[in-house]
């Protein structure tokens, strides 16, 4: 019995039933909501690394519903869906570890790993996604499934922060919703092609295709977080650390910017997208996020925001990557897909131990933060060199990928903006890091918690900020070994350029 | 047996964060000895491939890596000495021993790569380990020190980057070192700049001086002594040496160099603080190397003898430089201090270039080069470069020496320091420091040793005459000030002269004020405009009570929306 056609479905529902079996647990249970959760994450991981080894022998998986005629939802598998799901569910584990240590005490659990496991299947959905419109859809579900989590406090400010989520997220899902479907009805049904399959169609449609991509952009940029859509990632900062962490690391915002990849070079192909002259543009508006971005982290006190606006200017990368015409610099754009999401999410969770360990929600309390706490402020420590672009943390192989693949093309003042914002990077993680490791601590923390015995925080807490953190070192060291993030983005992008 | 070359890096890199423990600290002794006996054990041109580090690496030997790999191990050996016996366990000093062990590794991994992205790596990792080792022990001038190295080695190392792109561009993604590349004026405007600023080439230098003032003996003696050469290697690898002349760098090259080279000697001549001559010397030793590999370009028929000269120079220097720091930081030492001030002293006439010592050999080995355009403008500038340098060595030692009619002891012996508040001492002073006197009387025997050994006896001479020059000059002038009785003239005035740092600060904080001045205007504007926008939530208000009321309660939605789910699955599974 050929079990392949139901893989894709298989990976996106491991995550969503058990999410809403916790959903009709109770809240004292928390035993079997644990091991549920557990279970999913595992059972995801099996199956995905089975998908792994099926989609590098070629292999081909898809799922196809149809809701009616000329509107299938097609999960299918290849080499990007992969890069993207491998991360998702990788990350998802270890995030859901942290969870658990994080939210100990807290109330609504429940209701927390409920969306929290339908979040992780609608971003395994958007990364499984076969062709527009069901990317559409799982884009939507989403959004709804992350609503709560942002605004799971209750406090006033977090309502605030969801509210605002929710007004950016979903007028940009109508714009995308219009432009898939106008593109829709002007060349039918699209499934995801490698290479691109708009290159083919009539010369009168061109002017058409122009404004669709915008309207695409915009409905993508909101959640990518593109300048002057970004608003809503720092007052998402009121959401608990681990939502941050997978908002910010594996599914909002890498969402956003996996969507701009697809479109570029499965919709639209980027050889013609450059004819069209988007990939310009494109460009234009990740550099101005990448700057404006970095301009912004300077001014911040306040840790998770320093970070959120870190990330905006990071996941930028991206979409810079995907706008220089060149398999080098596809390959960096992609590859920091991984890189990113591994390194941020380790800041994240370090951001997290610091406010639950100690109180400290700025980085102006961080003095001596890393006598009290070492390895979270080691993993922290290495996470912030990624960023800049420190060898051999991974955030270097983005660097020199991106910069060989503009300096290929002749795109020279991409690496201007490599420069500057490796050193707008450097100007604001390395005064954390100075205060952190060579300045005395103070007498008395704001809100100290002794969470653990002998470590110097729980375990649950611990541990995933120090994988993570590893990971990212490996990543970098081991970048040139077989099936590590490179090779794999190399793949991909030798299979979208065709040779 | 090629494994011996990873354990060079490797050995330093892992025993890092071991070493923080006071314990442990002996781990850094044994640290650099894996470079040491790989010099000793394995062929001249061993080579080690790791395809699957990194983008792909390579290790290995050339004639020019061992030269820099025995007197870098050296020199790391010798300050470790120091560190693990003066610095002892006082706090922070495990923060520094791991600084100081990563720093290490990155130096020797940059000497033994064999393509760029390694090299890359270790420059990087050095680079920033040293910002730690030149903090430590902490205070206001320390800390500024910190800042303006760090900020200058960044944009050093980002200018390495670019460069390094730049040439990987006509070359594919890696490529072995040191097959010089096709010359290109911005990779070559590039590595002047990136290794430039960690050389101390005029006028990229302001982060020298305030750092080697400021780190502690051991740290300056490995700044000054093996992480300046990185830059000469550099230059040595990437530079497009050998090929074809290239008149317009050439030139450029020889005059950067020679400003460098006759300024820095001008403005360390007016110190008061004993580290800072030696750190103009090294600014002006810099300009030397800079405009031999200007005389390279200009005459690539020169290489072979250039690259040679230029090696044996780098090794005298940096074993030269590396005493002079570490006989500064054995200065207070009791019963061994005229001990110490004679082999300052013979260590600033090696360093000067005077007859039979180490400098003298290096200035003949580079003779050839340097007389090769015959330009009478050039020897004029050598040999007035000759005496002030050998003036510089006698104004250091003059400031070394203890004033007429003081009576040291370890108590009252003030360090010169830039800044009024007092220099916080190392580590209360344990018993007789033994082993890092032993280490540094054996890093004198190497350096006096040094051109008996490697020279030949018409290289003993060299120099004479400008030495000759220089003491009739500089003897009347120390026996004119000597005669004053003690006590009497002006108190010596500290002076920050040369520091071009201030110069920059002002107008970098005025930047800052402005840059927070607009963005708190644009901050203002964007709220301003976003609060209509949440303005209009409020004013819809929540909705009127109705008899929806039950079904929005969770339990009736969830059930219902299971329902529906369910519903609808079903009529999709069933219609074919």
């Amino acid at each position: 019995m050929n079990l392949d056609p139901y893989l894709p479905l298989a990976i996106v529902l491991s995550s969503a039933l058990p999410g809403v079996l916790i959903f009709l647990l109770g809240e004292e249970s928390h035993w079997r909501r644990t091991l549920l959760n557990m279970f999913g994450a595992l059972l995801k991981i099996v199956l995905v690394g089975w998908m792994i080894w099926g989609v590098f022998h070629g292999h081909v998986y898809e799922s196809r519903l149809t809701l009616m005629p000329g509107l299938e939802l097609v999960l299918s598998a290849d080499a990007l869906s992969v890069l993207f799901v491998a991360l998702s569910t990788v990350l998802w584990l270890v995030t859901t570890i942290y969870a658990i240590g994080y939210l100990e005490h807290s109330p609504n659990r429940s209701r927390f790993f409920g969306f929290f496991s339908l979040c992780v299947s609608a971003t395994v959905g958007i990364a499984l996604a076969g062709n527009l419109m069901t990317f559409v859809v799982f884009y939507e579900i989403l959004t709804l499934a992350t609503y709560p989590l942002v605004a799971h406090r209750g406090t006033p400010d977090a309502d605030h922060g969801a509210k605002v989520y929710l007004a950016y997220t979903m007028s940009g899902g109508v714009l995308l919703f219009v432009g898939a479907v106008w593109l829709q009805t002007l060349v039918g049904q699209l499934a995801f092609t490698q290479g691109g399959l708009l290159g083919a169609a009539p010369e009168a449609l061109h002017g058409q295709f122009i404004v669709i991509f915008f309207l695409l952009l915009a409905g993508l940029g909101v959640k990518a977080a593109l300048v002057p859509l970004h608003g809503w990632l720092p007052q998402a900062m009121v959401a608990p650390a681990p939502v941050s962490a997978l908002l910010h690391a594996v599914a909002v915002v890498k969402a956003g910017a996996f969507g701009i990849v697809r479109v570029v070079y499965d919709v639209y192909g980027v050889e013609f997208a450059h004819d069209l002259g988007l990939l310009t543009v494109l460009g234009v508006l990740a550099a101005t996020t990448i700057i404006y971005g970095s301009i912004k982290a300077l001014s911040q006190d306040g840790l998770k925001k320093r970070l959120a606006y870190s990330t905006v200017s990071q996941v930028s990368y991206i979409a810079l990557g995907a706008s220089v015409l060149g398999p080098i610099a596809t390959i960096g754009g992609l590859v920091h897909l991984v890189h990113q999401g591994i390194m941020k999410i380790t800041l994240f969770f370090c951001a997290g131990n610091y406010a639950e360990t100690l109180g400290v929600h700025k980085v102006s309390e961080m003095n001596g933060v890393g006598q009290r706490m070492p390895w979270t402020t080691l993993a922290f420590t290495v996470g912030a060199l990624g960023m800049i672009g420190i060898p051999p943390v991974a955030g270097f192989v983005t660097k020199w990928y991106l910069g060989l693949g503009a300096a290929s093309a002749g795109a020279y003042w991409v690496i201007g903006v490599l420069l500057v914002s490796s050193l707008l990077n450097a100007a604001y993680f390395l005064p954390i890091l100075y205060r952190a490791w060579f300045r005395p601590p103070p007498e008395h923390w704001p809100k100290e918690h002794v969470l653990s015995k002998r470590l110097e925080t729980a375990p649950s807490l611990l541990w995933p900020p120090v994988v993570t953190a590893l990971l990212a070192v490996v990543a970098g060291l081991l970048a040139a070994a077989p099936f590590s993030p490179l090779e794999w983005a190399t793949l991909i992008a030798e299979r979208e350029y065709g040779r | 047996m090629s494994g011996l070359l990873l354990a060079v890096v490797l050995a330093p890199l892992l025993f890092a964060p071991l070493a923080v423990h006071p314990a442990l600290r002996w781990l850094v002794l044994i640290a650099p000895l894996p470079a040491l006996a790989a010099l000793a054990l394995l062929p001249p041109d061993a080579t080690l491939e790791l395809p699957w580090l990194l983008l792909g690496t390579a290790l290995g030997f050339d004639e020019t890596t061992r030269v820099f790999l025995l007197f870098t191990a050296l020199v790391w050996s010798l300050a470790a000495v120091s560190v693990v016996e003066r610095l002892g366990t006082a706090p922070g000093t495990g923060r520094f021993r791991l600084l100081f062990l990563l720093a290490l590794a990155g130096n020797l991994w940059l000497i033994l790569a064999r393509e760029p992205v390694g090299f890359y790596v270790g420059f990087a990792l050095m680079g920033l380990a040293a910002y730690g080792l030149i903090l430590h022990p902490g205070g206001l001038t320390r800390r500024r020190a910190g800042r303006v190295y760090l900020a200058m080695t960044l944009i050093g190392e980002l200018s390495l980057f670019v460069a390094l792109l730049l040439m990987a561009r006509t070359q594919g993604v890696t490529w072995n070192l040191p097959e010089t590349p096709t010359p290109d004026g911005a990779v070559i405007t590039l590595l002047l700049l990136g290794f430039g600023i960690k050389a101390g080439l005029m006028p990229l230098h302001p982060w020298l001086p305030l750092a080697y003032g400021a780190a502690p003996a051991p740290a300056a003696a490995v700044l000054s002594g093996a992480m300046s050469k990185v830059a000469l290697l550099g230059w040595l690898r990437l530079l497009p040496l050998g090929q074809v002349a290239l008149p317009e760098w050439g030139m450029l090259f020889v005059w950067l160099g020679l400003v460098s080279l006759l300024v820095a000697l001008g403005v360390g001549l007016v110190q008061t603080d004993p580290r800072r001559v030696l750190a103009y010397s090294s600014i002006s030793k810099a300009g030397l190397f800079v405009l031999l590999l200007g005389l390279l370009l200009l005459e690539p028929a020169l290489t072979p003898v250039g690259v040679g000269a230029l090696t044996l120079y780098a090794a005298h220097h940096a074993l030269v430089k590396s005493g002079l720091f570490l006989g500064l930081g054995l200065r207070d030492l009791d019963p061994a201090r005229p001990l110490v001030r004679a082999g300052l002293i013979l260590l600033a006439l090696a360093l000067a270039g005077a007859p039979l010592t180490s400098g003298a050999l290096a200035k003949y080995v580079a003779k050839p080069v340097l007389v090769s355009p015959g330009w009478i403008w050039l020897d004029l500038a050598l040999m007035l470069a000759a005496v002030a340098a050998a003036l510089l060595m006698a104004r250091f030692v003059w400031l070394i020496w203890p004033a007429p009619g003081v009576v040291e002891t370890a108590r009252s012996r003030t360090p010169v320091h830039d800044f009024q508040e007092p220099q916080t001492p190392i580590a209360p002073l344990p018993a007789f420091p033994i082993w890092s006197l032993a280490a540094w009387i054996l890093l004198l025997g190497l350096v006096a040793g040094f051109p008996f050994v490697l020279g030949e006896p018409s290289a003993w001479p060299t120099n004479a005459g400008a030495m000759l020059v220089a003491g009739l000059i500089a003897a009347p002038l120390a026996l004119a000030i000597r005669h004053r009785a003690p006590g009497s003239g002006r108190p010596a005035r500290q002076r920050r002269l040369g520091d071009l740092a201030v110069l920059v600060e002002p107008i970098l904080t005025a930047q800052l004020w402005a840059g927070r001045a607009l963005f708190g205007r644009w901050n203002a504007t964007v709220e301003a405009a976003r609060a209509p926008l949440y303005g209009l939530g409020k004013r819809v208000g929540p909705p009127p009570p109705d008899p929806e009321r039950t079904l929005r309660a969770w339990p009736t939605a969830g059930r219902l929306w299971l329902g529906v789910t369910l519903l609808l699955l079903l009529l999709v599974l069933i219609t074919p």
